[in-house]
């Protein structure tokens, strides 16, 4: 499950970058924002996306990344040490149980990579859970804040809803808070959020445009993307290449909105063969979806609250002025047609499957190592050094009740417990210590063992020619 | 400059939910009607309660005959309104809980930036003009 976990991972990093490498340079013309978008959209879906076919391509050891060797560096290391308590001590299962390890042995018997891979899930976990939280509590606020919307603002709401080509218009709420207009969902029907400052201070034909842009974001579906990202960035939390995808996916998602608001809510387009009036006119409409966007802006944040311009991040207002000037200009941006989006589609969902990654198959480890791996056997003890011999397999436990039930010999019970060992040997090579340990507490508890010890003295099979023995149950 | 809204807790809610209903009211009336079966043993609880509630800012007293009454200081919706506003922020800004698609991050534009995108829009119209 690991070697699959990490070969998957490494493998959707290197399809992801793929996609984000050609993203990446389309984006940089700020030309072709539907197909940019895609693109990210691709690379944000491949890092949740699982591979499905593999091609013959990198092997994960020429990468310099191998887990099978560390396995098996980290299995010898432990059977050596294991083996030598074996022979020299009784079994651990008779050691008292808080007997604890140096600090240096812990260290050499942890296997990195699913330390790695079990800390990176677990910081997934709770931050998936986090966030959902928090998103509920949201979800509660809103519901109990919620003012409704008022006839005319329904009305517009609906004609501007049957203009874009929604069936049904999504809930409207207006809120007192200063947040900034929004689109919500988390399951049911889908809220558009609008803040009643803006309802309050903006005309009608302003705040107009606000709401369009907000159902161009339903109509696209981008509610349901928002859940796609949240996995993507639960999941990959430590991934720059996560990162950026999403701040890229969200760039050109706005820009493919603008021009969504603009292309469905202006009369024609803005192509040079429109008549100059027509032209005029959307230019006027641009300006005006343009002018609103920064009115919500000023709106939202009062003076004294806007930071200072030492505060702004790098690109702050960057994308805003990006934006604003792309509105006024949209002739510069050039909508995908829709082959371009075919092509792109059917590109992209034939890579997505593809594993360009596997592991190699690792060569069976030597029987005379792997004889030494038992450690979570609790009659562990010399037998263990057997050759491993193929043999019938059979549950431990069904192996010590035919002992006692069928009161063999020394030497057949000695024979019993190594044809078990043999055949447990094989499966249990790449298994870490932790888990045989896990493993070994399944199969007993203290007192099973205690109790069981009692019945098979220890000395009945470490010496099978011994007569002598007096509290051996096998004795007459 | 406006304060930072605070959460408040379960206990003091549910005095500030009482006094939404049923303002202007005395401590003895907040008492009997949040806490109605414990008599005066709560007398101590409510008073600290609403001393907390004066120091955040959620509630005001005004003296009346030898007794005080006391108000909330905001309604409901604007407390709720600044909560959602807080969460809305943690949410949008925070990066691991990106489920809401939203016009602008406001919280990142400067003064600067605004006067330089007005700008824009004024140049812009000054050429089609």
């Amino acid at each position: 499950m690991e070697n699959y976990i990490y070969q998957a991972s490494i493998n959707n990093i290197i399809v992801a970058s793929i996609f984000a490498f050609f993203a990446y340079l389309l984006g940089r013309s700020s030309k072709h924002p539907q197909l940019s978008y895609l693109l990210w959209f691709f690379v944000i879906i491949k890092l949740i996306t699982p591979p499905i076919i593999s091609l013959p391509g990198i092997e994960l050891s020429q990468l310099g990344i191998s887990t099978q060797q560390v396995s098996a560096h980290t299995a010898q290391t432990l059977s050596e040490g294991v083996a030598h308590q074996a022979i020299n001590q009784p079994p651990h299962w008779l050691i008292d149980s808080n007997s604890s390890y140096d600090f240096i042995s812990w260290l050499q018997k942890i296997d990195i990579i699913s330390f790695i891979i079990s800390f990176s899930l677990l910081g997934s976990l709770i931050i998936l859970a986090h966030s959902f939280y928090k998103a509920l509590r949201f979800h509660q606020l809103i519901k109990s804040e919620a003012h409704p919307a008022t006839a005319e603002i329904k009305a517009i709401a609906d004609e501007l809803a049957q203009t874009i080509g929604l069936k049904k218009t999504p809930l409207l709420t207006l809120t007192t808070a200063s947040i900034s207009p929004m689109v919500w969902w988390i399951g049911g029907r889908v809220h558009v959020i609008l803040p009643l400052v803006i309802i309050d201070q903006m005309t009608p034909s302003q705040w107009r445009w606000v709401l369009a842009h907000e159902l161009v974001h339903v109509k696209r579906l981008d509610h349901l993307v928002r859940w796609i990202e949240w996995l993507a960035g639960g999941l990959w939390w430590w991934n720059p290449l996560a990162w950026y995808a999403r701040k890229q996916l969200r760039i050109h998602e706005e820009r493919c909105c603008d021009n969504g608001v603009i292309s469905l809510l202006t009369t024609t387009g803005h192509h040079a063969n429109a008549p100059v009036n027509l032209r005029a006119h959307n230019i006027s409409q641009s300006r005006d979806y343009a002018e609103s966007i920064l009115t919500v802006v000023e709106k939202l944040v009062s003076p004294e609250h806007r930071p200072p311009t030492q505060t702004s991040q790098i690109n702050s207002g960057g994308q805003l002025e990006l934006r604003i000037k792309m509105i006024l200009n949209p002739s510069r941006t050039k909508k995908a047609t829709k082959r371009q989006q075919v092509v792109a589609i059917i590109a992209a969902t034939t890579l997505l499957p593809l594993s360009f990654t596997y592991v190699k198959a690792q060569p069976q480890v030597n029987s005379s190592t792997s004889s030494k791996t038992n450690v979570s056997k609790p009659h562990e003890t010399s037998s263990t050094q057997q050759k491993v011999t193929s043999g019938d397999h059979s549950d431990i436990k069904s192996v010590l009740k035919e002992i006692l039930v069928k009161e063999l010999t020394d030497q057949e019970i000695k024979e019993r417990f190594n044809k078990y060992f043999a055949t447990e040997t094989a499966r249990k090579n790449q298994r870490t210590k932790q888990e045989k340990k896990v493993q070994a507490d399944a199969y007993f508890d203290k007192n099973e063992m205690l109790q069981l010890s009692k019945l098979i003295p220890l000395h009945a099979y470490q010496n099978p020619e011994s007569q002598n023995c007096t509290s051996c149950h096998k004795q007459n | 400059m406006k304060e930072k809204p605070t959460t408040l807790a379960n206990a003091e809610l549910t005095i500030l939910e009482y006094l939404w209903k049923s303002a202007p009211s005395t401590a003895r009336e907040i008492r009997e009607g949040v806490y109605p079966d414990q008599g005066a043993a709560q007398n101590g609880t409510v008073q600290r309660l609403l001393q907390r509630l004066e120091t955040k800012g959620f509630v005001t007293r005004k003296r009346v005959s030898n007794v005080y009454n006391f108000n909330p200081s905001l309604t409901r919706e604007t407390y709720l309104g600044n909560q959602l506003e807080n969460l809305a922020s943690t949410l949008t800004e925070g990066s691991f809980a990106p489920l809401i698609t939203h016009l602008v991050e406001k919280n990142k534009i400067s003064s600067d930036d605004i006067k330089r995108i007005r700008e824009i829009l004024d140049q812009d119209q000054g050429g089609n003009n």
